[in-house]
């Protein structure tokens, strides 16, 4: 069965209570603050803070802030599980991606796979932290520490089929349902203030196509061992032939 | 039988130990290369690993594989060192700078398709290529590397490792070529036992695989 989690920016008036929720359930350390020209603290994910809100300051005709929740966005196809040597990363059949940290060994594919700049690596234990979407909770029957700690329902949880055509009956316009390249996410955003601006790089700038940052790297893998197959193949061939020219010259 | 060097002290030691470092290397790096077709070299180097301290065998054997890769490269590193200093005071005599590429090439074709005795300078323009790869391959290989393990910034991360990714799979590619050019054809064992022993080939089989060079030989011993 799949879950999803949904963020509804129009209900979020960035009070952080998942910031600390998610903190406290996952054990992760409180950081050294900064100031930043917004709100937003830690500026970015960090391997202690496995999701934050991003404040953002627009202009819509009138000077407002807008809310957005970052975290691991689970996707159906992620990138960093392929990527990873380790087995390390693993995807559930709930839809959640989270990292097994007793095989991981730092080597950072994942870092580097991740379309939406999730994972995060942590000098200290030379291992990679993030959101693990609560698996833990949810297969214990509860909602997510974010999702719970939610005072205005701008976090809403449930059976990925039903959330989402729960949310569209209800008029709401859904980003993550399905993507290019990631086949989707369990990490949903809905909105009705801000239709057509989810993907606005002035307002929420979520990708329209997140490509795993990979690249090439599964292209040359597959060059690199069908050509050296072939290589191999054609040498053999090629030693009967120059014996077989050998025969014949003698 | 009268014989002529070919190969410097320096080169027999280095390719030698390049078998090594680069045999090493390619073994560790298999399994971070293709985890579905090399997984199993992580097997390998955990299992006896875990045996004595624990853990996950296939976690434990990559930590393994990136330890021994990283002293590999250091080795190699230093290999490279030796062989930079030792050879490019004597660049000029390399042989290695290629001319009139197409008939060159056709030359190649001759000789491996038609099996055609033909005029080969010291090295034949596939020879050269591949030492050509080697340089600049290595020198790539041991930045990019570098940038991977260091890890700069994520970015440079991303485009190192797919440079490192793609040398690993041309050198994989040209090591069948070279190691079958040398050792499955057994008109080339001359050369191959000059390689790794001697490093001199007998004058007949220079005049006969080799007669370019061979002409330059002789008139140097004028």
């Amino acid at each position: 069965m799949e879950y999803a989690s949904v963020f509804i920016p129009d209900r979020c008036i960035g009070c952080r209570a998942c910031q600390t929720a998610c903190k406290i359930w996952n054990q992760r350390p409180v950081e050294k603050t900064s100031f930043s020209p917004d709100f937003t603290n830690p500026p970015s994910l960090t391997p202690d803070s496995f999701t934050i809100i991003k404040f953002k300051e627009v202009f819509d005709g009138e000077v407002k802030w807008i809310m957005l929740k970052e975290q691991c966005m689970h996707c159906n196809d992620p990138p960093c599980v392929s990527a990873c040597p380790t087995g390390a990363m693993t995807k559930t059949e709930e839809g959640a991606v989270y990292v097994r940290p007793e095989k991981c060994i730092g080597c950072q594919y994942c870092v580097e796979a991740c379309p939406f700049d999730v994972p995060k690596y942590d000098e200290g234990s030379g291992k990679v932290y993030k959101c693990t979407m609560c698996i833990d909770r949810i297969r214990d029957g509860k909602l997510p520490a974010c999702v719970e700690a939610c005072p205005t329902q701008a976090l809403v949880f449930g059976k990925k089929d039903e959330v989402i055509q729960k949310l569209k009956s209800e008029g709401f316009e859904i980003y993550g349902e399905r993507l290019p390249n990631v086949g989707g996410t369990h990490w949903l955003y809905a909105t009705k203030e801000f239709k057509g601006k989810l993907t606005d790089p002035k307002y929420f700038g979520l990708p329209e196509s997140p490509a795993a940052k990979e690249g090439a790297l599964p292209a040359i893998r597959e060059f690199g061992v069908g050509v050296a197959g072939l290589a191999i193949l054609a040498s053999l061939l090629h030693a009967a032939y120059w014996r077989a020219k050998k025969e014949e010259s003698k | 039988m009268s014989r002529v060097r070919v190969f410097s002290e320096v080169q027999i030691w280095a390719h030698k130990h390049l078998i090594h470092v680069v045999g090493l290397l390619l073994f560790t790096g298999l399994p971070f290369f293709s985890k579905d077709l090399f997984g199993w070299v992580a097997y390998v180097l955990g299992y006896p690993v875990a045996l004595f301290i624990g853990g996950n065998v296939n976690s434990l054997g990559l930590e393994v594989a990136r330890w021994l890769h990283r002293l590999a490269a250091i080795v190699l590193i230093a290999i490279s060192a030796v062989v930079f200093f030792a050879e490019v005071p004597r660049a000029k005599k390399w042989r290695i700078w290629p001319k009139n590429v197409g008939r060159e090439v056709r030359k190649l074709l001759d000789y491996y398709v038609h099996k055609k005795r033909v005029p080969f300078d010291k090295y034949n323009i596939g020879q050269i290529a591949w030492t050509w790869f080697v340089i600049i391959g290595i020198a790539v290989m041991i930045v990019t590397g570098l940038i991977m393990w260091f890890k700069p910034s994520m970015e440079l991360v991303t485009v190192a490792h797919e440079l490192h990714a793609l040398g690993a799979a041309l050198f994989m590619i040209g090591l069948v070529i070279h190691i079958y050019a040398a050792i499955g054809i057994p008109e080339h064992r001359p050369m191959v036992t000059a390689m790794f022993r001697t490093g001199d080939l007998p004058e007949e089989y220079l005049k006969e695989h080799h007669p370019l060079y061979y002409e330059v030989v002789r008139s140097e011993r004028k």
